[in-house]
């Protein structure tokens, strides 16, 4: 362990309320009747439908086709008939939409056998039909990263990491799936002939860690590690923990697998597991649903395509009063207002907040607080001038495009000013102006 | 609903300016406290007019002016106390009014205010009334009710005699009674327990940095064993006699007349630690601190250009010192 690294963290301990739904196991609820899968689920290329209205379709039934390139397959979630395809809104905007009635009879249709000698390319050829995508936040589809990285991988570092305050569905899935993980980390690195892997855990979870530990031992593994990391937001970042967990600084517009790592994050280790050894596809995940508004916060085990109203009701519904809906967690999640929006496969929190007064932004006392707790040691505050003296280039020099979006700046700051949103505007407004490899 | 505007992050630190100053104004009350205790009931009148003083010239400036009040969020407050604080239990009241004046009107709020003056607003008045008002705040006494007239402590800083020599003739306090505060001085600079207290309470809060008043002290102390004929007394009273304490604990912490870097900070403190030392062994000249820190003052944005950190990923790490210089 780099012990100067961990002594010199830089982020910021936040109140992290996990204690509301880290001790619960994960539940599962009534399927609703309706599904909505929206085909932009994941990063690049929206899936095209491959199925008609009237179709009947089985759990694993192919719903929308990989469009090649980035991009992934989606399936149903429940056996029933494709009731409706329209254009309508998913978290990740306007796209095809398709609705399947559930018939509550829940028929599988399963992927073929692997056998035991599993090369890269079907394994990553399982990756692509499962439908994987990154479960942590981001929704990359999983086998371009594993079909990428074939040759370089050195290091499998999976992120265990959950930094965000609230969200607790990665740290149940270790607590609940620790042999599945490790039975599947063993698989991969025995594929991808790594010798190293390392599962970060945040060292506020001894539960996870205590359960990997035990798994690892009765797999008799010796070149699994867990490694702890300080509670210290963000660590859950994939840049920051390979540099903090490996000591390998990821270059700007380097990729983790340049720098030969291997990194996913722990659920969707666990999807690669069903589809794998279970031959499943993607069609189910653990959410936290929870927050002060919501009356009884649960960790759900919800099909793809279950909308939001629904898994509230199963949460026993709202507290009265002004709220915020999130998707995601509070520094980095995204508000939304439509409940009737359905999870994809990258919703790894719902979030209701109670909803404030708008913080007053008062004149900056240069405290330093931001460039102090900037994990990547940008200076948040001179960003922030530049954009609003419409100083853009300066943008450029303060390397404001090197931001990872975590939020600190505005969260600490004592004259909460927007530093955050002032970053981003100007990211936007630089866009396009040196788009020139 | 207005719901799409609302932005990551959704929730904010409890941090606010008010809470700082309000720390910083806690930190002060231990001093503040003493001062009353040794120097009796004018330094609370002192203090009461410090802080209404300096209150109200910015109320009175932001309502002449139509700017938005910001006397709640307490820094005029906390200007107005410190001022009361560096000033001799002798000093005549007006100069307590002299000094907010200008340290709220001129040094803070003619730059825009809040975080946007290039001085330290008391230290600049500070410096301003030694040099226009000598005779008039450096008549010392010592605490107590009898307020005996003493020599001046600041005068054995520039005085060439060693001062281990002078210990023996009981000129020179112990120093346990510089600890104690049973020394002359400004009011809220002798109890040294009492800034300590403060200290102590502004790194618990996080309001300032453990090694900024340490790395102060530690320049001044360095400098002085080095120009000082290495006597290590002589350093320890160059610490302790005079203004430096209370300088490195409320002074240098101050945010907007500092650099922003970790790093530059430290070089910050050391170099008024090290002018100060300068100045008080090659010029005689007491009260070094604040010329230091004035000086610093302006150089705080290079230290910034300076130092500027490493960005994640990136090799280069400089920023043009132009940049720097603007608030």
């Amino acid at each position: 362990m780099n012990l100067i690294k961990y002594l010199t963290t830089k982020g910021v301990k936040i109140p992290d309320h996990k204690e509301m739904t880290r001790d619960l196991n994960v539940v599962n609820i009534k399927t609703p009747k309706h599904l909505y899968y929206s085909m932009d689920m994941h990063i690049g290329k929206p899936a095209k439908p491959v199925v008609a209205v009237g179709d009947s379709v089985k759990i694993g039934s192919l719903l929308g086709k990989n469009q090649g390139g980035i991009s992934a397959n989606i399936h149903s979630s429940v056996s029933g008939k494709v009731i409706s395809i329209d254009e309508d809104g998913g978290f990740r905007g306007k796209c095809e939409l398709i609705t399947v009635e559930n018939d509550y009879k829940d028929e599988k249709v399963k992927l073929k056998d692997l056998g035991d000698d599993i090369s890269i390319e079907e394994f990553t050829k399982r990756l692509q039909e499962a439908g994987i995508t990154g479960k942590g936040g981001a929704g990359f589809p999983t086998h371009i990263k594993y079909e990428m990285e074939k040759h370089e991988a050195e290091y499998l570092l999976i992120n265990g990491a959950e930094c965000e305050p609230y969200s607790t569905s990665d740290h149940r899935c270790m607590v609940e799936y620790a042999d599945e993980i490790v039975k599947i980390t063993n698989l991969i690195m025995k594929i991808y002939q790594v010798d190293e892997t390392y599962i970060a855990v945040e060292n506020q979870m001894p539960e996870s860690k205590r359960a990997l530990n035990q798994a690892i031992k009765k797999s008799h593994s010796k070149s699994i590690k867990v490694y702890e990391l300080p509670s210290i937001y963000p660590q859950g970042h994939a840049a920051l923990q390979i540099d903090k967990v490996l000591g390998i600084e990821t270059k700007e517009k380097q990729r983790s697998g340049d720098v030969g790592v291997l990194q996913s994050n722990v659920s969707t280790i666990k999807a690669i597991h069903d589809a794998v050894f279970n031959n499943e596809t993607f069609f189910r995940r653990i959410i936290t649903v929870t927050g002060p508004m919501i009356k009884t916060p649960k960790n759900v085990m919800a099909r793809i395509g279950t909308e939001v109203a629904h898994l509230v009701e199963e949460c026993g519904g709202f507290y009265d009063g002004e709220r915020i809906n999130i998707t995601g967690g509070p520094m980095m999640g995204k508000s939304f207002g439509n409940l009737s929006l359905s999870v994809d496969k990258d919703t790894t929190t719902l979030l209701f907040l109670k909803r404030h007064s708008k913080t007053e932004e008062k004149a900056c006392i240069r405290c330093a607080r931001c460039i102090d707790h900037c994990p990547v040691s940008l200076q948040p505050i001179l960003i922030s001038s530049a954009y609003r003296t419409r100083e853009y280039d300066l943008g450029i020099t303060l390397k404001s495009e090197s931001c990872i979006n975590c939020g600190i700046c505005s969260y600490i700051c004592p004259s909460k000013i927007n530093l955050l949103d002032d970053i981003q505007n100007l990211n936007k407004e630089l866009e396009g102006k040196d788009d020139d490899q | 609903m207005m719901i799409s505007e609302l932005k990551a992050p959704f929730i904010r630190s409890e941090a606010t300016t008010h809470g700082i100053m309000r720390d910083v104004l806690i930190a002060l009350i231990p001093v503040s406290a003493m001062a009353i205790v040794y120097f009796g009931i004018r330094s609370l009148h002192m203090i009461i007019l410090g802080i209404g003083s300096a209150v109200f010239f910015e109320y009175f400036y932001q309502k002449v002016m139509k700017k938005e009040s910001t006397i709640k969020d307490l820094s005029a407050a906390v200007t107005g106390l410190l001022i009361a604080l560096s000033l001799p239990p002798t000093a005549p009241l007006w100069i307590v009014l002299f000094g907010t004046a200008v340290a709220i009107i001129f040094v803070k709020q003619l730059p825009g205010g809040i975080g946007k003056n290039t001085f330290n607003p008391a230290v600049l008045s500070r410096v301003l009334i030694k040099i226009l008002f000598t005779p008039l705040i450096t008549n010392w006494v010592l605490p107590g009710p009898d307020a005996v007239s003493a020599a001046t402590p600041l005068s054995l800083i520039g005085s060439d005699t060693s001062v281990s020599a002078l210990i023996s003739f009981s000129e020179v306090p112990s120093f346990y009674d510089v600890f104690m505060g049973n020394i002359g001085g400004n009011i809220g600079e002798t109890v040294k327990w009492a800034i300590l207290l403060g200290f102590a309470y502004l790194v618990i809060r996080k309001v300032i940095s453990f090694w900024v008043p340490i790395s102060m002290l530690g320049g001044l102390f360095l400098t002085i064993l080095l120009f000082g004929k290495s006597d290590f007394n002589i350093a320890l009273y160059h610490l302790t006699i005079g203004t430096a304490m209370f300088a490195a604990v409320f002074m240098v912490t101050d945010y907007t007349s500092g650099p922003m870097i970790k790093k530059a900070r430290i070089y910050y403190v050391l170099l008024i630690g090290i002018i100060t030392g300068v100045l008080r062994i090659l010029f005689y000249l007491p009260g070094g601190v604040g010329i230091a820190i004035l000086i610093m003052n302006v150089l705080a944005p290079v230290l910034d250009g300076v130092c500027t950190p490493r960005v994640f990923g990136h090799t280069g790490r400089t920023i043009p010192v132009s940049y720097v210089f603007r608030k």
